[in-house]
């Protein structure tokens, strides 16, 4: 049907306030097809991946060495084979994956024969060929991030072949993490997500940890983690590699030690109403809150350093407040404050670490730094992508360590990293702030954050690498989504829908009738059309279903369509989206109405952000809905489209139909692709 | 026992009556702790007007109002006023977190009409309108001295501020000024300007015009050139306040009720401080003056108290009040701006910014738009004005692709 019929078609149709059509299907192979990613991440230094795979009957694990490493490393690679193949990797077999270090000479010279030696530190040489695969770390770290790629080499048809020599470019790679009564189900799937990003530490944001001193106090949260969570996420990610620095902010950001209306005496503006600060010069402060939390800290995670904020702390109230305060002046009480909270831990033979903005800032940056100890590690956090950050070379060449720390701008992560490489700084840590009780919020809610992650990982084992966005703009997200709940491989056949009967805007837009009425420079006429491919999904693509909404060019528009379907399928696969935005989070902007032949019913609401977001938000910020297509209007703006799997609870019923149901809000859905995914068991 | 069970009921009478006192909560934004007591004494006086009443009220700080706000009308437990910025009325209004008050034409001959349809969508008043204060620049005269500039004759355009800012950080090392390019400042500094936002029709973003490009690279090359500090894109007007007070920023482009911070901060820069009016790009001729103003929440248990309770802290006697009490900053109702106190001076800096400020009234203007979905199209405007600064895209790409990302949503 040319779109000239459809337009004639859909003017009789727009008269109903609802569309309905029988479907039209088309049975595929591959509606969902589950593989693993061609591209590794992090970006191995130097790869070559030569035709063929290494078959995976008769293949089992060799362990040369002792180090826990490679304890860990065997454990990754069997979690790998259950995960994804839901088959068993054996301690032996005919044909060996062999993981060792170079401190073995057989191994070593395998290494040097094979022309991928490496002695860097965390470096390591893989290789996979007919006769094995083989893992020959520089040392027992760099085995086990060998292990990691091995992971990625994966596929359902064998272990594919690869040469790869392989190093971190940056020295100390961390990740923020949080502490919160939510931590267990989160951490244990974040903790090994990091190792195989080839992290090497954790930052561990832990100012609600349930300190002994807190509890009796009576200003511990009830949102905290237990201290003996504490320790065990300590323990989890010191056995996948990652260090774990505690985060305790000091100085500023002390609203933990308020928490209840107590310690009120030790704030530093009495004031205040948001208590912010403490009181420097008050000595309770140390010996009755900070001395005590920071000796538990170092009982609870046994860490090299504990990382004591002191970031930000004029930014709310004032500080000096008190006329004893005012007397010495802010740059003193900072200076000593970090020396009493420095010396206490150095007693405690742990490390310091700081950031950067207070101690910095245009007005101290002359005098301050020079006061402090120089063996504190300084983190810088800049947020903003830029070209360079000459704030590393500052602060080493003020005589400290210099950490970067990034967020989540578009390549500000892969900017500061390289930045970080090129002035010799110590390494990057790529920041998460979801708020001290917001653990669940990094899958539904604020899920861009952990896709950071996997933009830190790449970067800061390799900061020459392409930044994951130019590899593919989806990268990033799809990984994160596949990392955090990984999924089996494979391949589901099922069924194409039609959906060219029920149609009601063309994704083009020549003449400001079309898509949203906005004109060619703003239109989808670059989603490609027919039988596609999008993400892990196969859809049937020639317009949108699209509904209702509160805008005018949305307004003439059905309120309901509904395809009649009369199938069995596991899943249903929608490929949708909204033609406008709107700021309401979580609204829910419409739902589908899945009827069976028995006449019951299942609501699969559409709230926004969540399971559907406009074409035009490109931030992920939930992974209910997996990422789709990608890409640009005429005029070059990026767009996106997302997928929905919806997971049919009676898989054994005949689906009737599914109806699609705007709320006529300001994000109106509009349907593009609907898919069955299997038959029914 | 008669008497036993009388006394009886009227004790539970009394402490039944006493259960029954409404609790209203009202926030505002970052005044504690400089003005505590002129909050408390609104509290009490509410009490005392309404005796059924237990008023509390919360300082929020800015950065966190509007999360909070949302927070708490999700959970159900929205507080009765909220003190909103025109701004961010415009993105609450949009979220659907606010009532739309009910108010009669003589409560709105209260308030000056500009301000009112500030606050007013789709004919509907979400706010009753509340304080404001034109930008003006304090400016240290030691340092202006040390640059050779005259002390007693402050920069008076953009230009010539620019071109001072220039000369000091020559002379001195000293930056001379943070411009307002921060967060979205730069949809303001256009209109300051007299360059466009957005078509007559409002249907498409108009600034990548070449008069746009060449604002922003006027600042970029400022940025670049070192004349502006880092701490100008990622600190604001903190960042600024703070190093003025230090005494190593030559000019404070503020609101005139932070030049107290400077006073408690540190009194001998504050003792060199005078205060100049904001200087005036001459194609425009306005001053964007945010105004501040009261609403009430989405779900609210007693509407009609709480826009009792908005109207009594934004009444005339109450708004000049505060007035005294901040020092510099001006009512929106017609009654109290007539005031003299407005139109006298002093020797300090606090007294001539209030004088200064008043002369500007009449450039002063709320340049805050309208437009859907305003927090995300700001956050693009912010992160490509931001890359534009730092190098990482031109002048003209960041704009033509912030255009192109608010014309796909307008």
């Amino acid at each position: 049907m040319s779109w000239g019929q459809q337009a004639a078609l859909l003017t009789a149709l727009l008269l109903s306030p609802a569309l309905a059509a029988p479907a039209t299907l088309t049975p595929v192979p591959d509606a969902l097809a589950a593989v693993p990613g061609k591209v590794l991440i992090p970006a191995p230094q130097k790869a070559e991946f030569p035709a063929g795979t290494l078959p995976l009957t008769g293949l089992g694990l060799k362990l040369v060495g002792s180090a826990p490493e490679l304890g860990w490393a065997a454990r990754d690679l069997k979690a790998e084979w259950q995960t994804r193949l839901e088959t068993v990797l054996p301690d032996s077999g005919s044909v060996s994956i062999t993981i060792g270090t170079r401190s073995d000479p057989a191994l070593a010279a395998r290494a040097k024969a094979a022309g991928l030696y490496t002695e860097q530190p965390e470096g390591y040489a893989l290789w996979v060929d007919q006769s094995g695969a083989y893992i020959v770390g520089a040392d027992a770290q760099g085995a086990y991030h060998g292990a990691q790629t091995l992971r990625q080499l994966l596929t359902p048809a064998g272990v594919r072949f690869a040469r790869i020599q392989d190093f971190p470019g940056l020295k100390q790679r961390v990740a923020m993490i949080y502490l919160d009564s939510y931590s267990r189900g989160v951490n244990d799937r974040l903790i090994p997500m990091l190792a195989g990003l080839k992290y090497n530490a954790v930052l561990i944001m832990s100012d609600y940890v349930q300190w002994d001193v807190a509890k009796a106090g009576g200003w511990a949260s009830a949102g905290g983690a237990s201290k003996a969570e504490a320790a065990r996420v300590a323990d989890l990610a010191r056995s996948y590699g990652l260090e774990p620095i505690p985060l305790i902010e000091t100085l500023g950001h002390v609203g933990w030690m308020f928490q209840g209306g107590k310690n009120l005496d030790l704030v530093q503006d009495p004031q205040s109403q948001n208590p912010y600060a403490y009181d420097t010069l008050n000595p309770e402060t140390y010996s009755r809150v900070i001395f005590p939390v920071l000796k538990e800290a170092v009982e609870t995670f046994k860490p090299k350093q504990i990382h004591i904020g002191h970031d930000e702390v004029r930014n709310r109230d004032r500080f000096p407040a008190r006329d004893n305060g005012k007397a010495v002046g802010f740059e003193k009480l900072f200076v000593d404050d970090t020396l009493k909270l420095h010396d206490e831990l150095k007693s405690l033979n742990v490390g310091t670490m700081i950031w950067h903005d207070a101690a910095f800032a245009d007005a101290v940056a002359a005098s301050l730094p020079a006061q402090l100890p120089k063996d504190i590690t300084v983190a810088s956090w800049n947020y903003s992508p830029a070209p360079d950050y000459p704030i590393l070379s500052t602060i080493k060449d003020a005589g400290f360590k210099a950490l970067g720390a990034s967020w989540g701008d578009p390549l500000g992560t892969e900017n500061y990293a390289l930045a970080a490489q090129k002035r010799s700084a110590d390494g990057m840590i790529q920041t998460r702030w979801t708020g001290y009780f917001g653990n669940p919020s990094l899958w539904d809610g604020q899920a861009d954050q952990g896709v950071n992650y996997v933009r830190g990982g790449n970067s800061f084992w390799n900061p020459g690498a392409k930044p994951l966005a130019e590899v593919d703009p989806t990268l990033a997200e799809t990984t994160y989504r596949d990392l955090y709940a990984p999924t089996p491989y494979a391949q589901h056949a099922g069924q194409l829908v039609d959906l060219s009967k029920l149609v009601t805007r063309p994704l083009s837009d020549p003449d400001e009738k079309g898509w949203i009425h906005k004109g060619p420079a703003i239109d989808l006429s670059k989603l490609p059309t027919g039988t596609v491919k999008i993400g892990a999904y196969r859809f049937a693509i020639g317009g949108a279903v699209m509904l209702k909404g509160s805008r005018g060019a949305a307004s003439d528009l059905p309120t309901q369509a509904t395809v009649e379907l009369n199938q069995k399928a596991d899943r249903l696969a929608f490929l949708h989206t909204t033609g406008w935005t709107t700021p309401k989070t979580r609204d829910t902007v419409g739902r589908y109405e899945i009827v069976y032949a028995d006449g019951s019913k299942v609501v699969q609401p559409l709230d926004y952000g969540r399971h559907i977001r406009a074409w035009t938000e490109l931030t992920p910020s939930s992974m209910v809905q997996a990422p789709g297509w990608r890409g640009k209007t005429a005029d070059g703006l990026d767009v996106n489209l997302g997928v929905l799997d919806w997971v049919n609870p009676k898989p054994g019923q005949v689906i009737k139909s599914v109806t699609l149901i705007s709320e006529g809000k300001e994000a109106n859905p509009a349907l593009i692709g609907l898919t069955l995914i299997g038959s029914g068991r | 026992m008669t008497k036993t069970l009388l006394m009886t009921a009227a004790l539970l009478g009394l402490s039944a009556a006493s259960a029954q006192k409404a609790t209203l909560e009202f926030w505002t934004i970052s005044l504690a702790p400089l003005f505590n007591d002129e909050m408390n004494r609104l509290a009490a006086a509410f009490e005392k007007a309404n005796p059924d009443t237990d008023v509390k009220w919360v300082d929020v700080p800015a950065t966190a109002i509007e999360q909070k706000l949302l927070a708490a009308v999700a959970a159900g437990r929205p507080p009765a006023v909220v003190n909103l910025s025109s701004d961010m009325t415009v993105k609450m209004v949009q979220q659907g977190a606010l009532e739309p008050m009910t108010l009669s034409d003589a409560q709105k001959k209260l308030y000056f009409a500009s301000p009112l349809s500030t606050f007013t969508f789709d004919n509907k008043v979400y706010g009753t309108p509340w304080y404001w204060a034109p930008k003006v620049v304090a400016y240290n005269t030691d340092i202006f001295k040390k640059a050779g500039l005259d002390a007693s004759k402050p920069p008076l355009t953009i230009q010539t501020m620019i071109a001072a800012a220039k000369q000091i950080k020559d002379k001195t090392g000293m930056y001379g000024f943070m411009p307002n390019i921060n967060g979205t400042g730069l949809l303001y500094l256009f209109q300051e300007a007299g360059l466009p936002i957005l078509s007559n029709d409002k249907s498409k973003a108009v600034f990548n015009s070449d008069k746009h490009i060449q604002l922003l690279q006027t600042y970029i090359d400022l940025y670049k050139k070192d004349y502006i500090p880092e701490d100008t894109l990622r600190r604001g007007y903190v960042g600024a306040t703070e190093l003025y007070s230090a005494g190593k920023l030559a000019m404070l482009i503020t609101g005139p009720q932070f030049i107290l911070r400077v006073a408690n901060d540190n009194k001998a820069v504050y003792d060199l401080t005078k205060v100049a009016p904001y200087p005036i790009n001459i194609a425009g001729n306005v001053i964007h003056t945010p105004l501040m103003g009261m609403v009430v929440p989405k779900g609210v248990k007693d509407k009609a108290l709480a826009q009792q309770l908005a109207l009594f802290l934004t009444n005339d006697a109450n708004q000049l009040a505060f007035s005294k009490v901040t020092q510099t900053t001006f009512p929106s109702t017609v009654k109290a701006s007539g005031d003299k106190y407005f139109k006298a001076g002093g020797t300090n800096a606090t007294d001539q910014g209030r004088l200064v400020s008043s002369k500007e009234l009449k450039k002063a203007k709320d340049l805050t738009l309208i437009y859907p979905d305003a927090s995300k199209l700001n956050k693009v405007f912010k992160d490509n004005v931001e890359a534009a600064m730092l190098g990482q895209k031109t002048a003209k790409a960041a704009l033509d692709d912030i255009v192109k990302a608010w014309n796909a949503s307008l």
